[in-house]
């Protein structure tokens, strides 16, 4: 009889958890491995993530049944990771790339691996986090709160009492969730603040259920993290500088519109943003490499607020994995 | 564990896409191509959201660059939805929500 069960971390073996990890630790040390928001494995002497050198494929299938973790677990640590160090050039390095950033953000690369206790189905750690990450962008200190609309906060509640039931085993019709999904659409679409576009735009992508949501969940993060980041750099641009970001953001979210017009769709985003002449303008100005300097600059200098709040989401994701065997209640988020 | 995809080669283009009753989703991927694999598990989704309406692809690029040029892929991840053999829309949408509403609106 097998009794091989897919989702049992590290198979409950604590030997072939050090081995595995341990390498994994030595690899990252030296620079050989990188936090990247997708599973990658080669031996050719290219980019290696994370979660690609731990269980040494890319293959998803393989990466379970080597660890026994759910791949999204592995690729959202290493999106935290990502999105908190700085990428630079580098031919000391072994492959001409290094990382940069603080040891807080740096150390989650391991830190979350270090957490798991072998033989846990970690299965629900990745739609806890999401209850968690969806509540704390509904908290009124969220840094983009003041630019979240009425509708659109309606509906991330909603989602949240939807994915509450369904986390504690209850059903949920799927009528309720087409329901939640069209008011969230159209909150998303009747949303006037530019700032309030990537909330928006997470609220409609979450609004399915969330153990079936959470293998697309990383890139949802990874484009709403983007927009966090830049909003928390924000205060070390120049007027104009910020003045183009809204402008640009503004003409990301018409050419996304002209895109879904059956008549338009066929078109090159240049001509569908001629209709939009001030925001192309200030798409095109972002995307100067002097520009890219100025933002970079900026990142730099918001580093201390962007680590405080993704080394917060690290903290939620390590409490979570600890307590992976209990049921999500409001007060265990 | 994921929805496989069926993976369709310039060679049986004719017999999976061209001939099909159902109208088909290309995605156009590559191995070496992140942001695809990011897309990947969004479009496994979708499979069982129109099991009975829609037939959903892959085509490698590498692989099969006949295919890419025929349907004027410049990058991926690219999606197309195809009917008796013939594109009908890119599709530009990358979440579940706004595929699946495009998808709505194009399959009637």
């Amino acid at each position: 009889m097998n009794n091989f069960r897919p989702y049992r971390a590290f198979q409950g073996s604590l030997a072939r958890k050090n081995q595995m990890v341990e390498s994994l630790r030595a690899k990252w040390a030296s620079g050989q491995v990188f936090p990247l928001p997708y599973l990658k494995w080669r031996t050719d002497g290219g980019l290696v993530s994370l979660s690609g050198a731990l269980a040494e494929t890319q293959n998803p299938e393989l990466f379970v049944e080597r660890t026994g973790l759910p791949v999204e677990l592995g690729t959202l640590c290493e999106v935290l990771v990502h999105v908190g160090l700085e990428f630079r050039e580098d031919p000391t390095s072994p492959l001409g790339l290094s990382v940069h950033g603080s040891d807080k953000i740096r150390s989650f690369g391991l830190e979350w691996l270090d957490a798991i206790t072998v033989g846990d189905d970690l299965r629900d750690v990745l739609p806890r986090f999401m209850y968690a990450f969806l509540s704390s962008v509904l908290a009124r200190d969220f840094a983009l709160a003041a630019h979240v609309e009425k509708s659109v906060r309606s509906s991330a509640k909603r989602i949240l009492e939807l994915w509450s039931l369904e986390l504690n085993g209850e059903a949920v019709a799927t009528n309720e969730w087409r329901a939640v999904r069209a008011d969230a659409v159209r909150a998303s679409e009747t949303s006037t603040d530019p700032w309030g576009y990537p909330v928006a735009e997470l609220v409609e992508s979450c609004a399915w259920p969330a153990r079936g949501l959470a293998t697309e969940f990383v890139p949802m993060f990874q484009l709403f993290a983007k927009s966090w980041m830049q909003f928390l750099a924000r205060p070390y641009l120049t007027t104009e500088d910020r003045d183009d970001q809204l402008l640009s953001m503004i003409g990301m979210r018409e050419l996304a519109r002209a895109q879904r017009d059956p008549d338009l769709s066929k078109e090159p985003s240049e001509t569908l943003l001629d209709r939009f002449p001030e925001s192309k303008r200030a798409m095109l100005a972002v995307m100067q490499p002097e520009a890219q300097v100025r933002m970079d600059a900026a990142k730099k200098q918001a580093r201390p607020e962007t680590d405080f709040v993704l080394r917060a989401q690290m903290d939620v994701i390590l409490g979570i994995i600890q307590h992976s065997n209990e049921r999500l209640s409001p007060e265990t988020t | 564990m994921s929805t496989q995809i069926t993976s369709v080669n310039d060679a049986d283009f004719d017999s999976q896409i061209a001939q099909s009753d159902l109208p088909v989703l290309i995605d156009f991927w590559a191995p070496w191509c992140g942001p695809c694999m990011a897309l990947l598990p969004t479009i496994e989704a979708l499979v069982p959201l129109y099991a009975n309406s829609l037939k959903v692809v892959k085509v490698n690029i590498d692989a099969n660059p006949q295919l890419a040029e025929r349907f004027g892929v410049r990058g991926i991840p690219h999606l197309t939805l195809v009917k008796g053999g013939v594109a009908i829309a890119d599709l530009h949408e990358r979440s579940r929500t706004r595929l699946a509403d495009e998808l709505d609106r194009l399959l009637g």
